[in-house]
């Protein structure tokens, strides 16, 4: 007795001395999963990606639904529609065609500056499609304009992108959280974390069905494993989810636990996006928020958990619809729902939404703007911190341009065979920009022919010659010395000799040609630009010295050009963005406002970190802009953009066309009064595209600009006060009279305006024959004779 | 991640130690233990991310008048050149809006001066002195539009306005540049961007939009003249007060009973420079070519460049 009473006491105290260092390591160990759990609840849970927005879209009286692609914009917006009638819920249309009834449930949206909630507004639409009013139907009050909030364009995210919009509890309707439950853990209210009998039930039926049929885990347990754990299953796993919901159950409110799974969870994937949580899957799925879903649209998500693939609506109808009654039945089951709830629910159709139809994404834009960000912001803030990112992109925009150049290639590629390429990475490309002068918002950016194929961005990254693009710069200089008293004076009717012209610089010459070697003698600084004579141009630029060009083309955005001749007629690198900044200019009267992309940063708070105001820097006095913008004009009228209007671009226009050596570059810059785009188009291994600005990229140009500008206003430009447009004898430089043989329309500063009409052609007898500083037929000839 | 290893030998005496878990409850973490440093922050603003609110074109974050251009609280703009116009004229107030009762359908040419002489003189009796036309609703303007987009837009600068007059220039600016964007020719948009950076006491910036807003005017001497007046102010707030001078001039003969402009016209006229001086052409008056001026003389054809060397 006295021997097992000592085995006794030696077996007990080995068992403690073993005992008690594996205890030591369990509280350790139990301490460390406290610590993770405490963390990941107290911190920031999920790494927010920074979402990208489109610009909002205003609605007014008097737009025309086509004009901006107003269905096509509520369908990229998940707009659903249903009868007419039947509008009920945010994100929900209807168009009674007949009745010219268009009614929209608006989204709720958080702008940067407020927030929006959703309000059910009704248009009368005209036969042709015209707004003819807007008014708020629950205040029965006119509305002046609506916005349609901005569209998603993209995210900054690493690794993969979590979309999820985190919604407290109160905000999901407890008919959801019910589904939920009945779905995956009806006893979530009664246990601590872990559901033992629930495991063991769910064990014993998979083994007999011989498959998986019943998750065994609770909500908690669920929730610890996507917090913390892989989906790997072991025992090892299972025990530390276990033991991690147990911590959970023991530190938080259901209510807290509650709310981060139905934040988390996963619920399908749209492209490389991920639909996390309810109220993101709920937008998805059905293009509502959860709190306008029905019990079965409820059941269908909650449905989902399980297996967001296999029961996902859009794929698999009749499994979603299976499931959803499964968890119907689970919730009559559990009493959430009546009979009657229920008999109603398990018959309803799915009415998911409608699949997308167009994407909205603007790959090129949406690189740019992040290597924008990029300079600005760490790493971790853009792809973690779920900042929202406005931008100026117009989504139709954006799609004319790619259909405008998509569209322009494939023409170019069947008219010129020699222009097709088998490889594709050097087949024929081309890029458009286009920016609202006034603002500065870049509205559309089409980087290249196929972004799948090169994420090079022609528009921002390259650097090609501009040619004749460039040659508004001395023109501009031009003006300007004489508008500031310098001598001599070049107005658009002046003269200037286009023979052949040799610029000699230190030791060197240099004899440019102009196009197919045609000079046509004297002529007038507006015909010398409208028919991009390159021997005229340059003699213009040597009058007034190529500082003086030079110093024009600072102050439109080229500092630091190289000091040649050559950067005259545009025989400088440009990017097309530049480019198009420097036309910018002219379109807005002088004015510089420099593109942005980037109209906004708001940070997860709502609060704004980064904004943009309106601010402009008069560069060019606006009577000289104005003189430019009205020798572009004729460029458009009857030089070598005259394609424009043979192609049915009627709105007010100006434009310029390039053309580089051995057609390399194919250019064309063009701008109404508020939109101006630029296209190039070319091959990036530099090789000889053999076609003019006005044969490559004009089309593409005008094919944009037809789209883009049916809803813009059709102003023409603004005239300054100091400058007067009139009909001259070019021959005579007087005001021209009825018997005048040749007319042109001319701009002159009030100062400097003819004021006599034409002796020579009007009857007076004691007027000599005029001068001929070319002659008639020579001119008219000419403005067939296109150049570049 | 040691502690990750160990633990699966810890589980063997789970059973046995269940009493160990009630001990470590005792000492279970607070809030406090975690390392404040160590957690993830949900503060978004963090320096990276606040840095570039600083750098060239973003506007700073919640600009407040005093952060921004040096912002006067500005109800409908009352910068210092502005309060003393109007202390030296606003001796009444009432709706009646001479200036734009005459101006309507005016041209320009019909108002101007010619160049040399004062502006044409005060007629007092067509005018009860009453608040600037700027100050007043642009609801007649909205109402005359025709075009659908400039109706929108001046609705945004009607809206801006009534916030500029209660000093919300962040929001005004903002509705503005909205404007603007749906229809560049409105003139009442840049006017008023002039009138909101002039509250920030910008006046460069003031300066460029109200010169914007003179040619989006043409043909509007009321509003142009307004647009001059504003020009002057800044002109003289940044001490060119030739320019001022000559704005407030252009803008009386455009419109002369615009009491800002013969204010400031009167106050340049006595401070710059003998009358004669401001009266004199412009400076600008020297770029002019003469002009064909009789009907044998040659036509003002440009001398061609010189030959090339």
């Amino acid at each position: 007795m006295r021997l097992l009473k000592i085995i006794a006491a030696v077996l007990g105290g080995i068992l403690v001395f073993a005992a008690a260092p594996l205890t030591y390591e369990f509280i350790r160990y139990y301490k460390s999963l406290e610590q993770q759990v405490v963390t990941r609840f107290s911190g920031q849970h999920w790494t927010l990606p920074s979402l990208l927005y489109s610009d909002s879209t205003i609605l007014y009286p008097g737009e025309r639904l086509d004009d901006i692609g107003f269905f096509q914009r509520l369908a990229r917006l998940n707009y659903h529609r249903v009868e007419p009638g039947r509008v009920r819920f945010r994100g929900e249309y209807s168009f009674d065609r007949a009745r010219g009834l268009l009614v929209i449930f608006l989204h709720d949206f958080r702008y940067p500056y407020r927030n929006f909630a959703g309000s059910l507004v009704a248009l009368k639409i005209s036969p042709l499609q015209t707004i003819e009013s807007i008014e708020d139907v629950a205040s029965h009050k006119p509305e002046y304009s609506i916005e349609l909030e901005p569209e998603l364009l993209g995210a900054i995210f690493q690794g993969n992108w979590e979309q999820r919009r985190l919604v407290p509890l109160s905000e999901i309707p407890p008919a959801f959280v019910d589904a939920v439950l009945a779905a995956e853990d009806h006893r979530f209210y009664s246990h601590h974390g872990i559901d033992l009998l629930r495991t063991l039930r769910a064990a014993w039926i998979d083994l007999t069905a011989h498959h998986v049929v019943q998750g065994g885990s609770t909500l908690t347990q669920q929730l610890m494993k996507n917090f913390f754990l892989s989906s790997k299953r072991d025992w090892h796993r299972k025990l530390t989810e276990a033991l991690m919901a147990y911590i959970a159950e023991k530190r938080y409110s259901k209510d807290e636990i509650l709310e981060l799974y139905l934040n988390d969870i996963y619920l399908g994937q749209r492209g490389q996006e991920g639909i996390y949580g309810v109220w993101e899957a709920s937008q998805f799925y059905f293009s509502r928020t959860p709190r306008d879903l029905t019990i079965a649209q409820m059941a269908t998500i909650a449905g989902m958990i399980r297996s967001p693939n296999r029961f996902n609506p859009f794929r698999h109808p009749l499994s979603a619809i299976q499931r959803r009654n499964e968890v119907l039945a689970a919730m009559l089951q559990d009493g959430y729902i009546s009979k009657a709830a229920y008999d109603a629910a398990v018959v309803e159709p799915l009415r998911t939404r409608e699949p997308y139809t167009e994407t909205n994404d603007a790959p090129y834009f949406v690189d740019y703007v992040k290597h924008e960000l990029a300079e600005r912001y760490p790493p971790s803030v853009l792809t973690g911190e779920g900042l929202r990112i406005f931008t100026t992109l117009d989504v139709h925009m954006e799609k004319q341009a790619e259909r405008a150049i998509e569209h322009n290639l494939r023409m170019l590629e069947e008219k010129h065979p020699s222009l097709r390429r088998k490889e594709k990475s050097q087949q024929l490309e081309s890029c458009l920009v286009a920016i609202e002068p006034q603002t500065g918002k870049i509205r559309a950016m089409d980087g290249g022919r196929d972004y799948r194929q090169s994420q090079f961005n022609r528009v921002t990254q390259s650097r090609r010659q501009p040619g004749s693009a460039f040659k508004p710069i001395t023109y501009l200089a031009a003006l300007e010395q004489t508008f500031e008293g310098g001598s001599p004076k070049f107005l658009p009717s002046s003269y200037i000799d286009d023979e052949p012209f040799t610029w000699r610089f230190g030791t060197t010459s240099w004899t440019p040609k102009n196009y197919k070697d045609r000079y046509f003698g004297r002529v007038t600084l507006q015909f010398a630009l409208e028919e991009s004579l390159n021997a005229a141009t340059l003699r213009l630029a040597n009058a007034i010295g190529l500082d003086r060009v030079l110093a024009m083309a600072a102050k439109l955005g080229f500092d630091n050009l190289p000091p040649y001749p050559s950067v005259v007629l545009g025989g400088v690198e440009v990017e097309p963005l530049k480019l198009a900044a420097m036309y910018a200019i002219l379109a807005n009267e002088g004015m510089a406002v420099p593109p942005y992309a980037v109209s906004s940063v708001v940070d997860a708070q709502g609060q704004v970190i980064e904004g943009h105001e309106l601010r402009a820097d008069q560069v060019i006095e606006p009577e000289v802009a104005y003189i430019m913008d009205f020798m572009l004009e004729q460029v458009i009228a009857h030089g070598t953009g005259e394609g424009v209007r043979k192609a049915g671009f009627l709105r007010p226009a100006a434009g310029k066309t390039g053309t580089t050596n051995d057609s390399v570059d194919a250019w064309f810059a063009g701008f109404t009064p508020n939109l101006l785009a630029v296209v190039w188009t070319g091959f990036d291994q530099k090789e000889a595209l053999g076609l003019t600005g006005a044969e490559a990229s004009l089309p593409a140009w005008t094919e944009f600009m037809k789209a883009a500008t049916a809803s813009r206003p059709d102003g023409d430009f603004p005239v300054p006060s100091d400058v007067v447009r009139l009909r001259i004898d070019p021959l005579t430089g007087y005001l021209a009279s009825a018997d005048c043989p040749v007319t042109m329309e001319s701009v002159f500063p009030k100062a400097l305006a003819p004021t006599i009409v034409c002796p020579f052609h009007s009857g007076h007898k004691n007027v000599s024959a005029p001068p001929t500083p070319t002659s008639a037929d020579s001119y008219i000839e000419s403005v067939d004779a296109p150049n570049d | 991640m040691r502690s990750l290893t160990l633990s699966k030998l810890a589980w063997l005496p789970l059973v046995v130690l269940s009493a160990g878990i009630l001990a470590a409850n005792s000492f279970a973490l607070t809030s406090q233990d975690v390392p404040s440093a160590d957690w993830p922050s949900r503060d978004t603003t963090p320096t990276a991310a606040t840095s570039p609110a600083s750098t060239a074109s973003p506007m700073p974050l919640q600009m407040t008048p005093q952060q921004g251009d040096g912002g006067a609280a500005a109800t409908s703009v009352t910068p210092a050149a502005d309060s003393r116009a109007s202390s030296s004229v606003e001796n009444g107030s009432g709706p009646v809006n001479a200036e734009a009762a005459q101006g309507e359908g005016a041209s320009l040419g019909q108002t101007q001066s010619a160049p040399g002489q004062p502006p044409p003189a005060l007629d007092v009796d067509a005018v009860t002195i009453n608040s600037q036309i700027s100050e007043q609703s642009l609801e007649p303007e909205i109402k005359k539009a025709v075009a659908p987009a400039l109706a929108a837009s001046l609705r945004f600068t009607e809206d801006a306005r009534e916030r500029l007059r209660d000093g919300q220039i962040d929001e005004a600016l903002r509705d503005l540049a909205r404007a603007v964007s749906l229809d560049a020719s409105n003139a009442f948009a840049y006017f008023y961007l002039g009138r909101a950076y002039l509250a920030r006491k910008n006046y460069p910036q003031a300066l460029t939009f109200f010169r914007h807003a003179v040619i989006g005017f043409n043909g509007r001497p009321d509003w142009a003249a307004e647009a001059l007046t504003y020009q002057g102010l800044c002109d003289e707030e940044l001490g060119k007060n030739l320019d001022a001078a000559q704005a407030y001039k252009q803008a009386l003969a455009l419109s002369p009973n615009n009491f800002r402009a013969r204010v400031g016209y009167g106050r340049l006229a006595s401070v710059v420079a003998p009358v004669g001086t401001i009266d004199a052409p412009p400076p600008t008056a020297d770029l002019a070519l003469p002009a064909p001026s009789g009907a044998a003389e040659l036509p003002p054809v440009e001398e061609p460049p010189p030959p090339p060397p």
